[in-house]
Parts: C-alpha cells; structure tokens; sequence
C-alpha cells in the first residue's frame, strides 16, 4: 500500500514530529490485553514495542505447588484454544520421564482430539480475522456456526466445551461415546469440506481482502526461526517445520498427510496456510477415525473377544484399552527423578513442555514453551514501515492468543 | 490392593549410576578448547552438558556456527547449588537436540547474554530475569515482562513467598521489612 506524502506541509515551515501513541491493552482488536507502544510517523509505524503481561497468571508456580494429577486441570488454560495440545505435551513429558506406554486405542483418540482441536483453533482464528479486517458481518459467523458442532463433539467426549481435561497419564479419561465416530465423520464428509469451500469463496478471492493482506508483513524464514517462531506463521514463509511430520509423536508417523508450505510468508500467505491445515486436519481425523483400533465403542464392545482372541489376534488386549493397565494413576503419583522436553505441534506452533522431576510428587520445574510467546516477539519486526491499520491485520494474523504468551 | 500404586514399575535394585561420558557436543566442544561437564542423556535421550559461566557466549558462537540454527527454550532453575539457567538448543538441519546448563552462585546469579547470537534469547533472558532473578549481563533491555514493574521477589525461586492478596494487599516481604525497621528503632 502506497503512501502518498504531502511533503507541501514542510516547505511552508509546519511543524512535523514522531509520536508515541499506546495501543491497548483494551484494544478490540488484540484479542486478550497486549499493549503495543507505537512510535509513528504520520501514519507509518516506525518502531513498535509490545508489552504483555496483563494475563499472567503464574501457570508455572501454580505447576510447581500442585501434584502432577492436580495440575493436569489447569493445564488447559495455558492455551484456551487448544486444551488439548496443551495437555499434550504436559502429559507427554511426564510419560516421558515415568517411562509410561499408552494404549494404541487411546494413541488414536489424543489424535482425533487434537486435531478435532486444531480445526476448532484455526476457526475461530479465521473468524477474527476477518472481522479484524474489517468483515463485521458475514464470515465470522460462518466460522463459529462450525466452530460449535465440533464444541459440542468434544463436550460429549470429554464432559466440557473448551477446558477438556481428557488427556490422562496413561491414556485418556474415557472412551469415546457410542455412535460418536460416525457422528463426526458424517458431519466431517458431508458438512465441513463444504464449509471450508465456503470460506474461500467468501474471503481467498475478495478484492478487498486481497489488498489488505497480499505484500503486508513479509516475514523471512531465517529471522522467523532465529526468533523461535514455529507454526503455521513458519510455514507460510517456506520453512518446513511441522513437528507431526518432522519428530513424530503420538502415532503421527502412522497416518498419511502432508503440510501445507507456502513461499508468500505475507499475511495472506498465513491465512492460506491455515485454511489449508483445515482440509488436512479434517483428512487426519477421518484417516484415525478409519484406523480406530475396535471402532466406534458399540463395535468395540461386540468384537473385542474376536479382535484379542484366536491363533493371529488382530491386537493385543491392552492395544484396546483407553488407560494403560485399565485404571488411572494414583492421586500421589510419583516421577522420576529426570529430566524432559516433550513438545507437540499445536495450531499455534511448537508448544513444549520442560519438566525437572526430583522424584515426588509435584513437579521440581515446570516450563512452559509457548509458541505465542515467540509469535508474538516478532511483531516489530513485521510492522515496521507499514500504516497503524495494517498493524492490526498483521497482528491478527499471527494467530497469537494472549493468555499462551503470558500463561 | 494400595490406592497408592504408580503406574511405573518400581525403580530397580539401586545401583549406584556409572559417571556419564562426554556425548558428541561435549567432544566437539573439547576439541575447539572448551570444557564441559557431561551430564549424561534426558529421558528423551537428548545429550545435556554443563558448562562454565565464562565459556558460556563462546561455546554458543561455536554451536551457532555448527548448524544450531534453533533456540528452542530457556528454562531457569533454583537448585541447591545456585541458580541455572538452561539452554535447549536445536538443528533443523540434523534434527539433533542439546541441552546446556550454567550454573550461578546464588549471591552473584550474572550470566552472559545470548540474546546476541539468538534473537529468541532477547525475550526468554527476561522472563528468567522476572522469574528467578537470574542477571543477564549484556542484555539491552532487562525488564520484568510477565510480572508488574513494582512487583517484589522473583516468583520461582523456591525461598519466596507469595503475597497473600497480590491485587489489593501489601506484600508480606514488605510487611516484615517494615516490622524490622520499626523494631530496630525502638
């Protein structure tokens, strides 16, 4: 977007000068408390600082003055997006350390779950988006009338809409309902690929949102990695980093997909991604549901003699279970002494957790790498030399959720 | 049947661990002149070394230049020794992992920074600042970031203590400041 200077105004002796304006924390389109301190020239952004803090809620302390079976409660609130990469990776790092092998049937569920989640993730930062650009009525309702039928597929699995807590050291709290996989794969088959088709008639091609996101925020693949920042916001500048495919966890390296790279690494490149990553995430669920060791729960129940018994058993009667050894784990349990970095691709990029076990019960150290908080340490970078209002759009893009940058 | 049965099996017969050799980057280090304590693998078999305070911005450069492109995390610690602050870096180029440690004594918690060679550093060094107190020399802009300006103590050390009403009361640190100073006037 070109800028047009009246450089008249200097000729004739007024006075121009750099201001400072503050924006946030209760800005609308920040999606939680971010302050950016901007240093403007007219309308350019010339220099920009962020200040966060404002949801810190001291994740980390409160991880290292509760058990590991207390904390796996809050756990979701790191990232309230994705409650379920959040526990992810806390419960991979602690399996890590106390050397826990999972069922495959519950392997397969974290999968469906997870990326049921990304697709949740990804909606709801498409709708906002578009509404930060401008796009008040329309395609954010589209988005959240969808985000809500897979709300209410994971509140069925795990008993709440957004704080899940369904990961469980071991497996998963539950089995699935009954009927639930062909309820989610109807609606995936017949409802969702439409939905997204919809989306990018709304938005890919509009005119309008192309002016306002092609060639804005260029981001170049070294510094985006120099400062940590992973993701869909990586992989829209052309770097292949995706850690589903990169060091498989779970039962990644089971299942076939790719990962959408794009070379544009402009906003409208990382919008591109996202709404790639939606087909791909919809294709993973399909593909696990497809693979589900026993099926849906009622075939479970009717085949599990035939499936576990015979000459050649198709699996193994703990591969069927949902928690290793059939029950959760002690409310005292105990881990290690270790130490471990489990980390997961979360919608937002490489969500990592650092645990030091000392070999009680509560955590010695717990660190939280959240991939918000990198994500948003680049914004400086990206809105230099651009108009306040593409400083939104640019924001916006970035995907970032504030309570994961401040935990 | 014990309620209180882990999932774990139980440590085997405790035999005392043999001390761990020097992994691949403990070797590299060695052989470009700088030493390194190993500290054998994580339970996700990445190698960890500890190195000295002095070494610490060399050894990055070096590790830098050999292909450590990512710096995944900086974790600060309190340990009984002093505090640590520990470094998880990666290559995306050979998908290996390195975990390096320096360790500070607890009256003089200075640490170089790298916030130079990894721009990641820049924010991470921060929040260890704002949490365990850890000073990083050289860094341009040492600030709190998560915590208030004002705010007293740093959070994760395992001696603090937090305050009983953090939005509306006064800190307890202060309190017994305040009660020590009036009692050393009567």
């Amino acid at each position: 977007m070109s800028i047009v200077k009246d450089t008249n105004q200097i000729e004739k002796g007024f006075k121009t000068d750099e201001m400072i304006i503050n924006m946030g924390p209760q800005h609308p389109s920040t999606h939680g408390v971010l302050r950016l301190i901007l240093k403007l020239d007219g309308e350019i952004v010339k220099d920009c600082e962020p200040v966060i803090g404002y949801l810190h809620r001291g994740m980390e302390w409160l991880g290292q003055n509760r058990t590991y079976v207390q904390y796996q409660a809050l756990v979701d609130r790191v990232d309230y997006l994705a409650g379920m990469s959040d526990s992810h990776a806390y419960i991979l790092a602690i399996e890590k350390i106390a050397n826990v092998k999972i069922p495959l049937r519950a392997e397969y569920i974290r999968v469906i779950c997870s990326e049921l989640n990304r697709i949740i993730s990804h909606l709801l930062g498409l709708g906002i988006f578009l509404l930060d650009l401008g796009a008040m009525m329309g395609f954010p309702f589209y988005t959240f009338r969808d985000r809500e039928s897979i709300l209410s597929f994971l509140e069925e699995v795990s008993g709440q809409r957004m704080m899940f807590n369904y990961f469980r050291i071991g497996g998963v709290f539950k089995d699935l309902p009954k009927g639930w996989t062909r309820k989610v794969k109807k609606w995936l088959t017949e409802e969702f690929f439409k939905y997204i088709d919809e989306y990018e008639a709304i938005a890919t091609n509009n005119p309008i949102f192309l002016v306002r996101t092609q060639k804005v925020g260029y981001l170049d693949p070294k510094i985006a990695l120099s400062y940590g920042v992973t993701g869909p916001n990586l992989r829209a500048s052309g770097f292949d980093l995706d850690l589903r495919k990169y060091s498989p966890y779970s039962v990644y390296d089971k299942l076939e997909f790719n990962v959408p790279t794009l070379t544009g690494g402009d906003t409208f490149a990382r919008y591109k991604c996202r709404i790639q990553e939606l087909r791909e995430s919809a294709k993973l669920v399909l593909q696990a549901i497809e693979k589900l060791p026993g099926g849906d729960t009622e075939d479970l129940e009717k085949n599990k003699v035939q499936l576990t018994s015979g000459e050649n058993p198709v699996y193994k009667p703990e591969d069927l279970m949902v928690l290793a050894k059939g029950k959760n784990v002690a409310p005292a349990f105990k881990c290690g002494p270790g130490e471990a970095y489990a980390a997961v691709e979360s919608p937002r990029g490489q969500l990592g957790v650092h645990l030091i076990a000392d070999g009680s019960s509560v955590p010695y150290r717990l660190k939280w790498r959240s991939p918000s908080f990198n994500n948003v340490s680049i914004l400086p970078e990206l809105v230099k030399g651009h108009p306040v209002a593409d400083t939104v759009a640019i924001f916006s893009s970035l995907d970032v959720i504030l309570p994961d940058v401040d935990r | 049947m014990s309620a209180e049965q882990p999932v774990s099996p139980p440590p085997a017969a405790p035999a005392p661990p043999p001390p761990p050799s020097a992994g691949e980057f403990g070797n590299f280090l060695k052989s470009k002149g700088i030493n390194s304590t190993p500290l054998g693998n994580d339970a996700a078999g990445v190698e960890m070394l500890e190195l000295e305070t002095k070494d610490l911005v060399s050894a990055c450069k070096l590790l830098k230049e050999s292909d450590f492109d990512f710096l995944v995390l900086i974790t600060s610690t309190d340990m009984k020794k002093g505090y640590q602050s520990i470094y998880t870096l990666h290559s995306t180029n050979t998908k290996k992992s390195l975990r390096v440690k320096v360790t500070v004594p607890k009256e003089t918690p200075m640490v170089p920074t790298i916030s130079h060679i990894w721009e990641t550093a820049n924010w991470y060094e921060r929040e260890a600042y704002d949490m365990m107190g850890i000073i990083y020399t050289g860094h341009s802009n040492l600030k709190r970031i998560l915590n208030p300006d004002n705010w007293e103590g740093y959070p994760l050390r395992k001696d603090y203590i937090p305050p009983t009403d953090s939005l509306n009361g006064p800190h307890p640190l202060t309190e017994t400041e305040y009660a020590e100073k009036t009692l050393s006037k009567t």
